[in-house]
């Protein structure tokens, strides 16, 4: 049917509408884009290095969003139906499609070659002596708890628990710790040197050795560096203030404490479900499997609260698996952790009794005596902790914070405080 | 059902349950394709409403519904979005159209074509019924990654039977695709019209034929991985997949996205050959470079078993190098696609009617989707990019603005062959706009709170700068979308009752062979078929063009829609 030109001109005017429509929503977006086409400015190296590699990447991927979108927008316009003329039957050229196969396959082989740079740049360990921080990770549902390695000798005894039913210790393939055996565990090498009692005697291998609360008859699946310490450090932080305005933040989430400028290692794990270490700032993240513990490295380089999430789909209270992230300046971080270490008050000795003897290893029963030191050191009245340390749920007594969870209380304060605690700078 | 009773064609006495007993027992493909789509497009507005439930919960910090519900939510989405809508709409269209378009009677199985339908009813309705369970529905996302999945102590996870229905669900619809999958394979290789090379396919059908190999080589991968997690759940107690009893959890994840990201292509693919049918058509231009389309498509569907991994980077169990080269490869064959349908544009006479915009839509916002999914390539931007909204954003530019938006061409494109009536072209417009800046405005703000650390699958959010914002531009941009799917709905309706007749054969100047047939066909399909001798016979024998040209002089009678 041939078209009118009155139709012609309303079709005209519906089609410049319709331009101006997707013109103005690729603008909008572009605008839009300009609020936040970037991650949030990396706080370590690792993340520095990613960051600069999605630049690369956006400008890549704008360049060919702009053009092809313009080119689409222009063919739209341009070719639009006139008449009814046949076109002319253009079937291929064989010319132009090297060229478009050629051209995706160069930006796709430097995209790769400059990944790849990346990549091993952020993933290699650290040099041999190079001085590391080991902080093991362990999430659970839905909580994460911090410990912390003190630097030990090369053969040290360890106490494994108080409980005397505790001893029967089994390896990954399911045989009990035979004494003069080396063991790897994960990315650890330890030999144990003799077992007595419920107090193991090792040599490291890389570094690391056995801590923790282990019932009896279950594998290791987790070591750290030297005497662990295990951080319970939550509720009624100050610290957070935003720059503008002044204002103070209350955060009461889990807070790992990190040193600026000396490489860590997380030793990433979990309890349960698998959880995603994940704090935006270090645009990094690392799932936490049960049944392995995997190795995260990152040399912090501001000080500062950075917030941080669990990643991974984990259940319930996915949402809430918050954590911050406090980055002290290497000085201040020594000290904060030799005050966490450093023996309890002589007024408290009386308690953990227990404890004396070796270079044992924090036990889960004296967290709350720990947080003691913990307020001492570095000024956070800690009066959740105390109410786990005599908490009657097995899960509380590894001295994290959990929120939410079939045994905990209704209505969560913790955690909806935490959930309102805002990062600075977002969007 | 009086004008879905005109598609059967003559001697045909009874009253309305007559109709419904037809329609309940017949092995006529197209039919069968009808079934599909409409079953397929009921699942998919249920799904769409859940995607509402969820986009209302993240309107604001706090949380309206609680936890356990909203995983049922974005979980039960998922989950019927892929298996129950997108997959299955696709089938639907290639069981009407496929064999229309090789010149065949029917598919080579009429009956195992049937029994697919009520099996992927059956497994459909059965995987919904979990709602009604106590307990509720599956909500361990629906990747179902263990120990959550595999947990059926209660303790980390809601106990109930939604998780078991899902496993058996997803099982039964696997059974369906793979009969499907068979019989495409069959179908196409064995039931061509004479002269009707491999290279003469029309493009929708070798995106089938790619999708079968995909379908039945996939599935069975993901039905054992199913069946040995429902072991873990109903007695195994978690020896394959949950390591407090031995298992391994990671094991799940590649046996899953093993089937599952070729999946993503078994999703795409059927709406890249619609995009590659319709853009042609109205562009009254061949598709630029058939062959090449074609090695792409194939290349596409090769390259697709070697990127499972690229859903794990950020597990520690990968081998990142090898996953990160085969995922970026994936951009050359796409690549390609997108010129090529930009070449078919170039020069043409282009004609925008809802069909058509749609197809444009398509290929105007699968771009970002394919370019967001380069972000995820590199390695270590995934690391910060993994399991945040922006993966969110991306699957959806691919899959909601992809995939669906193809499905929607298709619908308007084939809906006067399958019903002799057009669908409403004023709605549809509506209907195209409304999608269009619905999706948009859902998805891209996605992709900004991705950037900005927010994490996917959580029911509430901190009061982060500008978080509130951009979800609730998400979630006005939802119920805009969803306006355009109800307007859509009300149009097929109507339009199969009281919608424009198409009383021609080939109301589009098309080239394939379904528009050499009646609108609708007859049983049979053919009352004649036209020689086969190019890859759209019969456009080119209309207009005397290619190998046709002999036969018929230059400059034909025109035609325009």
């Amino acid at each position: 049917m041939p078209t009118p030109s009155p139709r012609r001109t309303r079709l005209r005017w519906r089609i410049a509408a319709a331009a101006a429509l997707v013109g103005g929503l690729l603008l909008l977006s572009a605008g839009v884009a300009g609020a936040q086409a970037f991650p949030p400015e990396a706080v370590s190296e690792e993340g520095s290095d990613i960051r600069n590699l999605y630049i690369l990447v956006f400008f890549l991927a704008a360049a060919v969003f702009i053009v092809v979108e313009a080119a689409i927008i222009w063919l739209v316009f341009k070719y639009r139906r006139r008449d009814d003329a046949l076109p002319p039957q253009i079937h291929g050229h064989r010319g132009v499609e090297i060229l478009w196969t050629v051209i995706p396959s160069i930006i796709v082989l430097v995209l790769f070659i400059v990944s790849f740079i990346v990549l091993d740049d952020i993933e290699s360990a650290p040099g041999e002596y190079e001085p590391v921080e080991v902080i093991d990770v362990t999430a659970q549902q839905w909580a994460w708890s911090f410990y912390y390695a003190t630097p030990m000798d090369a053969t040290t005894s360890v106490r494994i628990s108080d409980d005397p039913a505790d001893v029967e210790l089994r390896v990954s393939d399911g045989s009990l710790f035979e004494p003069f055996k080396t063991y790897r565990i994960d990315v650890e090498h330890i030999r144990v040197d003799s077992i007595e009692g419920n107090i193991l005697t090792v040599a490291r291998g890389v570094n690391g050795t056995v801590v923790q609360h282990h019932p009896a008859g279950e594998e290791i699946l987790r070591i750290t560096n030297g005497t662990e310490v295990s951080q319970d450090d939550r509720g009624e932080l100050t610290d957070s203030i935003d720059p503008s305005s002044g204002a103070v933040t209350t955060m009461n989430t889990p807070i790992v404490t990190v040193p600026v400028g000396k490489t860590v290692r997380f030793n990433i794990s979990s309890l349960d479900v698998i959880h995603s270490f994940y704090a935006p700032q270090f645009l990094y993240k690392l799932d936490a499997m049960p049944g392995r513990t995997q190795a995260l490295w990152l040399k912090v380089t501001d000080a500062g609260f950075f917030q941080g999430q669990c990643a991974e789909f984990c259940g319930r209270e996915h949402a809430r698996m918050l954590f911050s992230v406090r980055a002290l300046p290497l000085e201040e971080y020594d000290a904060w952790l030799a005050a966490l270490v450093a023996p309890p008050p002589p007024a408290e000795e009386a308690a953990p009794a227990d404890d004396a003897g070796d270079d044992a290893s924090m036990d889960e029963g004296d967290a709350a005596d720990d947080a003691g030191d913990t307020d001492a050191a570095d000024d956070s009245g800690d009066a959740g902790a105390a109410d786990i340390g005599a908490g009657t749920d097995p899960a509380l007594e590894l001295g994290t914070s959990r929120y939410g969870g079939p045994a905990a209380p209704a209505g969560l304060p913790t955690h909806l405080a935490g959930m309102t605690a805002p990062r600075a700078g977002a969007l | 059902m009086a004008t879905l009773a005109g598609t059967v064609p003559t001697g045909y006495a009874g009253g309305r349950a007559q109709v419904l007993l037809d329609w309940l027992t017949t092995v006529d493909h197209k039919k069968i394709g009808i079934m599909y789509v409409v079953a397929a497009g009921v699942f998919g507005l249920v799904g769409g409403a859940l995607s509402l439930v969820v986009r209302t919960e993240l309107i604001e910090t706090g949380a309206i519904m609680g936890a356990d519900t909203y995983n049922q939510m974005f979980t039960m989405h998922a989950s019927i979005m892929l298996f129950l809508f997108i997959m299955p709409v696709a089938t639907g269209f290639a069981n009407y159209v496929v064999p229309l378009q090789i010149g065949a009677l029917d598919m080579a199985f009429p009956r195992i074509n049937a029994l697919s339908l009520w099996v992927f009813l059956f497994g459909g309705i059965l995987m919904l019924s979990a709602f009604a369970f106590d307990g509720g529905a599956a909500a361990a996302g629906w990747t179902a990654y263990p120990p959550i999945s595999s947990n059926t102590a209660g303790n980390i996870q809601p106990a109930g039977v939604g998780m078991d229905l899902w496993l058996v669900g997803v099982i039964v619809l696997g059974v369906a695709s793979t009969a499907g999958g068979l019989n495409f394979l069959v179908t196409i290789f064995k039931m061509r019209a004479p002269g009707m090379t491999m290279f003469r396919m029309p493009m929708f059908t070798w995106t089938v034929l790619v999708t079968a190999f995909l379908v039945v080589l996939a599935t069975p991968v993901l039905a054992s991985a199913l069946i040995l997690l429902f072991a873990d759940r109903n007695g195994a107690g978690g020896v394959f997949f949950d390591p407090a009893t031995g298992g391994q959890s990671i094991l799940w994840q590649n046996l899953f996205w093993f089937y599952s990201h070729p999946a993503v292509y078994i999703m795409i693919l059927p709406p890249m050959g619609i995009v590659s049918e319709v853009l042609p058509v109205f562009s009254r231009k061949p598709l630029f470079g058939y062959r090449a389309f074609v090695m792409a498509t194939i290349g596409i569907g090769l390259l697709s078993f070697i990127v499972w991994a690229h859903h794990m980077f950020t597990t520690g169990g990968v081998f990142l190098p090898f996953f990160m080269a085969s995922t970026f490869l994936i951009g050359i064959p796409t690549g390609v696609k997108m010129f090529n349908w930009m070449a078919t544009m170039h020069k043409g006479s282009l004609h925008f009617n809802t069909a058509m915009l749609f197809a444009v839509g398509f290929v105007m916002l699968f771009l970002i989707g394919g370019i967001t999914g380069v972000f995820h390539a590199a390695v270590p931007v995934d690391f910060a990019l993994h399991d945040t909204y922006f993966v969110v954003g991306h699957l959806h530019y691919v899959l909601a603005t992809g995939a669906a938006f193809g499905i929607f061409a298709a619908s308007y494109f084939w809906f006067p062959k399958m019903f002799g009536r057009f669908l409403n072209e004023g709605l549809g417009k509506i209907h195209f706009w409304s999608m269009f800046i619905g999706t948009n405005m859902i998805f891209w703000p996605q992709l900004m709170l991705g950037l900005d650390g927010m994490p996917r699958r959580i029911n509430d959010y901190a009061d982060n700068p500008g978080w509130e914002l951009m979800n609730q531009i998400a979630t006005v941009g939802a119920f805009v979308a969803m306006v355009g799917a109800v307007l859509f709905l009300f149009n097929v309706v109507h339009s199969i009752y009281w919608g424009e007749k198409c009383e021609e054969d080939n109301p589009w100047d098309a080239g394939t062979l379904e528009w050499a047939t009646t609108s609708p066909p007859p049983v049979y399909n053919f009352d004649r078929l036209p020689r086969v001798r190019s890859e759209r016979p019969v456009f080119d024998e209309r207009h005397g063009l290619g190998p046709y040209a002999s036969s018929e002089g230059a400059s034909p009678p025109q035609t325009s829609s």
